[in-house]
């Protein structure tokens, strides 16, 4: 009976301790590796810079460099070496990582403000399509943003109410990778494979009497329809 | 033993009720939490509702006034503010959380009323003058106004009789406000002639001028994109599909040893559209002089008219080249062809030609009425001049024979466009230079 009663509490709690994380999951810990980029690789930087285990200056972009002085920094310290920058290694630089990456746009030249923006929708929209795709979809912003049925800006069509599904869900918050960075501003230079659609969707998952079935499909590219 | 097993059973019951009791407070909390945040969104949403009635009111206002303003000053003025306010009410628009097809259509009437403010303001200011056509067109831009405003203000009184217009309808979906204004019905047919600014809606259709020639097979098209990249650089090609803009094409992939290559050709004389490509450039081989130099001739060989480099970016050891057509010593600027090199080995994975292929035609250039030396003397005094050389250059829907001079001050460098014909200054780009490589702004 005894043992049926602490079996019992200690479900209890672990039920309550699930439905807990269930309903409000922890949010995902930022880990950086080869190939990151933004404000948080340029933190990390700046304090390898500062702590003597690399040179130069710190660009945000997370290279064979970077990698090889975080190592060093991990053997130093004690840490698992993995060459990551994870929760442990950052707290140990005294670097606090924001997952949120509008907080702070990449410190670098290269990535303007827009074109990280535009990189995070065609990460969170299209990572799982070709490179075309990925260019497509941040076409289709731009597309939006030169139309009069639209906002005028980049932000501003990204973030009009209701525009895109990774705006709602939070997924646009994710690092985008460097092959979303580059589909972006190949966009920007003008490159345009949908030819001036406006419109994309998931044939799959889209419901069958959504409006955007009556716009016309001008091309197919991956998962996606492309629409005017 | 009863005594224990009672002694344990308040204890289990002691810790459920504690875990009951943190639970509920907890739920409280969470709950407190989750009426702030829909307090502060249904406030946002509320702000940029009557922000936006607000502004249609002005802009409603000084569309009545512009029509009968007496003198171009004040015109220019109220124009200018109608502008301004549709800029304004675009961005409180599309904080709106009604469907987008609706909001659609408030952003073009926006758009389209603030467009048409500054191209006659841009008349007024370059001297001109309204016609009576311009004025019927504000009168009619006006009436739509009244319309939409009538029905925000039923909006209002809604809002202020307690009903809640962001309430959600059965399926979840806002009930929008805006949906109940009949947005369809102020839509209002526009004077092409009159109106073909960046935001008209002859812009959505893109027709390519400069496609000529009979239409091509898809075996021709194979053969066309394989000689295009180079035949030797091709492991294996394929025809991916057939695309509808901006012209009939055939969508061709073609691996090769930089990764792999997307071409779209069109139909009709088997023109290279765009060419991408999906792949790693790891490292800088070659100087990006070198590689502009690659890709002109790149253009040369493959049958292209003369062209003359505008600017160029580097972005991941990818190097972006903006050429322009060049007639008779003359660059063509709306002619634009960018040409996308591998900084790793150096050949050729981009191309877009939509510029090029939508405006390049042989133009008659007529002898500039200006001379260099009189487009000169125009120049702002605080700039010395590298060079001058002719252009033609966009201007509204058409085009503009310009003098572009090179000139500097304070070793900042400019590009400034003087129309040949009038003197007029057209525009001022600042030169930007680093290691990525040379824009304007």
């Amino acid at each position: 009976m005894k043992k049926q009663i602490v079996l019992l509490t200690a479900l209890f709690a672990l039920a309550i301790a699930l439905s807990f994380s269930v309903l409000f999951p922890a949010r995902a810990a930022v880990v950086l590796e080869v190939g990151s980029r933004g404000a948080n690789v340029t933190k990390v930087q700046q304090r390898l810079i500062q702590f003597g285990y690399l040179k130069g200056v710190a660009d945000g972009r997370y290279g064979e460099a970077t990698r090889d002085a975080v190592i060093l920094f991990q053997k130093r310290n004690g840490l698992t070496v993995d060459g990551r920058v994870g929760p442990a290694t950052a707290a140990a630089l005294g670097v606090s990582l924001s997952s949120q990456a509008s907080a702070a746009v990449s410190a670098t030249a290269s990535v303007s403000s827009d074109q990280y923006l535009l990189a995070r929708l065609v990460y969170a929209e299209a990572r799982g399509e070709s490179y075309k795709g990925k260019v497509a979809v941040a076409a289709v912003v731009l597309n939006r943003v030169s139309s009069s049925s639209f906002p005028n800006t980049i932000s501003g069509v990204i973030y009009q109410q209701g525009a895109f599904e990774s705006v709602s869900n939070g997924a646009i918050n994710l690092s985008p990778d460097s092959d979303s960075l580059r589909a972006a501003k190949e966009a920007m230079n003008g490159w345009d494979p949908t030819g001036g659609c406006l419109y994309f969707y998931n044939a799959s998952t889209v419901s069958s009497g959504s409006w955007i079935l009556s716009r016309t499909v001008k091309t197919v590219i991956g998962n996606h329809c492309f629409a005017m | 033993m009863t005594i224990k097993r009672m002694r344990m059973l308040a204890a289990a019951v002691a810790v459920l009720t504690a875990l009951a009791v943190a639970l509920t407070i907890y739920a409280r909390a969470q709950a407190e939490k989750i009426d702030a945040l829909q307090n502060a969104i249904s406030a946002s949403y509320e702000r940029a509702f009557y922000e936006t009635a607000s502004l249609m009111n002005g802009i409603e206002i000084n569309l009545e006034k512009a029509q009968v303003a007496g003198s171009d000053a004040h015109r220019r003025a109220l124009l200018n503010e109608i502008d301004r306010d549709a800029m304004s009410a675009q961005n409180n628009l599309a904080a709106l959380p009604a469907s987008l097809s609706v909001i659609s259509e408030a952003l073009k009437f926006v758009n389209q009323t603030g467009d048409i403010a500054a191209v006659l303001c841009g008349r007024l200011n370059e001297g001109g003058s309204l016609t009576p056509e311009d004025v019927e067109l504000l009168a009619r831009l006006h009436g739509a106004c009244v319309n939409v405003n009538d029905l925000i203000d039923g909006v209002i009184r809604d809002i202020e009789q307690g009903l809640d217009p962001l309430s959600e309808t059965a399926d979840g979906a806002p009930v929008a406000q805006v949906e109940r204004v009949k947005l369809r019905e102020v839509e209002i047919d526009y004077p092409i002639l009159l109106y073909d600014g960046p935001f008209s809606d002859g812009r959505g259709e893109t027709a390519l001028k400069a496609l000529g020639g009979p239409e091509i097979t898809p075996e021709q098209a194979l053969a066309a994109a394989r000689a295009f990249v180079g035949e030797d650089r091709v492991i294996e090609a394929r025809l991916a599909g057939e695309g509808s803009v901006p012209a009939p094409s055939y969508e061709i992939n073609l691996s090769t040893g930089d990764g792999l290559i997307s071409l779209a050709l069109s139909k009709q004389g088997g023109q290279v559209i765009y060419m991408m490509v999906e792949g790693a450039a790891r490292r800088a081989a070659f100087s990006q002089a070198a590689l502009i130099d690659m890709a002109a001739s790149f253009l040369k060989n493959r049958g292209y008219p003369p062209v003359a480099v505008s600017y160029w970016a580097a972005f991941d050891n990818y190097l972006t080249v903006n050429f322009a057509a060049v007639q008779d010593g003359v660059v063509l600027y709306p002619d634009l062809i960018k040409v996308q090199m591998s900084m790793e080995s150096g050949l050729p994975v981009g191309l877009e030609a939509v510029n090029y292929l939508s405006n390049h035609v042989e133009r008659s250039l007529p002898e500039p009425a200006l001379s260099e030396e009189a487009a000169r003397e125009r120049l702002n005094g605080a700039l010395s001049v590298e060079r001058g050389r002719l252009c033609v250059v966009p201007r509204g829907s058409g085009e503009a024979l310009a003098w572009e001079f090179a000139a500097s001050a304070d070793d900042v460098r400019y590009l400034v466009y003087i129309d040949a014909a009038t003197g007029e200054e057209l525009n001022i780009y600042r030169v930007v230079e680093d290691e990525n490589g040379q824009l304007v702004i």
